[in-house]
């Protein structure tokens, strides 16, 4: 019985290893193909930018000598494809308010999260009005929370002095007269929304509208 | 206003290989060997600087048929970027000695 087992572990043995240094042989001799295969795939996922990224990373596979090398980069290129294509849907607001007497403030919202942001503009675009207030009043303090973390940014220094300015001009509502900009940012680049930044200021029901119609428009992707 | 950037370990490594040698050109596949960072780090990071205005690329003048593989991207320090690459890696420098030994 012992004779046996050993005899067929053995050959166990003989064939896989004859069955691994073919696999291995083959997995060497392929890298290349293997590798712009992984490299095509990845870039297919970034859309309009596909044939920049494809010719780049596979010229850059080129550079790459030994086996191991190739097929790190061809995994490390799929993995930079998500994260590339998740920077590129990212839409940033900003909304920069000149503050009189004391400088610029600028003020940031991420509008591209995928639960936070759609969950609020359901809620204030909901028929039923205690829901809407709730999500208004959520928005009123996140609003006051960047407000204040724009300030502590750009005026570290200067934070005390601006509590006591903001409370005056809440009293004497000069801050309704604040003038802003509004800008979002896509792709690196940045678009002048500020004539529907003051609409929204004047009637702000308007900002479910405007939300809606980014997403028609793709502005923002899911 | 375009978006501000996070100063990393892999973007300070980046931005140390840039600063080193201003005025040369590198592609994706030298920056890193230089700044011992894989792909999957190195190519979102690059995306992120070039948006950021620091970095600006530019294909190889070179002819695929003839050269036998697809043109390179080349990525070089703007003038603004050279300045705010310097100003981190400076600001990393006065930060704390443990920090400095891990740069170095």
């Amino acid at each position: 019985m012992e004779l046996l087992t050993s005899f067929l572990a053995g050959i166990f043995a003989f064939v896989g290893g004859i069955l691994g240094n073919v696999m291995a042989n083959d997995l060497c001799a392929s890298a290349p193909r293997t590798c712009a295969f992984i490299i095509r795939r990845a870039a297919k996922r970034l859309g309009n930018h596909k044939g920049r990224y494809e010719e780049e990373w596979l010229a850059d596979l080129s550079d790459r000598e030994t086996v191991y090398e190739k097929y790190n980069h061809a995994i490390g290129c799929f993995l930079s494809a998500g994260r590339i294509r998740r920077q590129a849907r990212k839409v940033t607001l900003y909304v920069v308010y000149t503050v009189p007497h004391f400088g610029p403030v600028e003020v940031t919202f991420n509008l591209s999260s995928r639960i936070i942001t759609p969950l609020w503009f359901a809620t204030i675009g909901s028929s039923y009005s205690f829901v809407r207030k709730c999500g208004w009043a959520v928005g009123a303090v996140y609003f006051l929370v960047r407000f204040v973390v724009g300030v502590r940014k750009k005026h570290p220094e200067r934070m005390p002095q601006f509590a006591k300015f903001a409370t005056e001009a809440i009293n004497n509502k000069s801050i309704a007269n604040w003038p802003f900009e509004v800008r979002v940012t896509k792709y690196g680049k940045s678009h002048n929304f500020t004539s529907i930044g003051k609409a929204v200021s004047q009637q702000p029901s308007l900002l479910s509208f405007a939300y809606e119609r980014m997403r028609e428009k793709k502005v923002i992707e899911r | 206003m375009a978006d501000e950037i996070r100063m990393s370990g892999p973007t300070l490594k980046v931005c140390k290989v840039f600063v080193e040698d201003p005025k040369q050109e590198r592609s994706g596949a030298e920056l890193s060997k230089l700044a011992s960072i894989g792909s999957g780090t190195l190519y979102p990071l690059l995306q992120r600087l070039e948006n950021a205005g620091w970095l600006a690329s530019k294909w190889e003048e070179v002819d695929p048929a003839e050269a036998g593989r697809p043109r390179r991207r080349f990525y070089k320090l703007t003038a603004p970027g050279q300045k705010k690459a310097q100003r981190a890696l400076a600001d990393l420098q006065t930060s704390a000695p443990g920090v400095v030994a891990w740069n170095s």
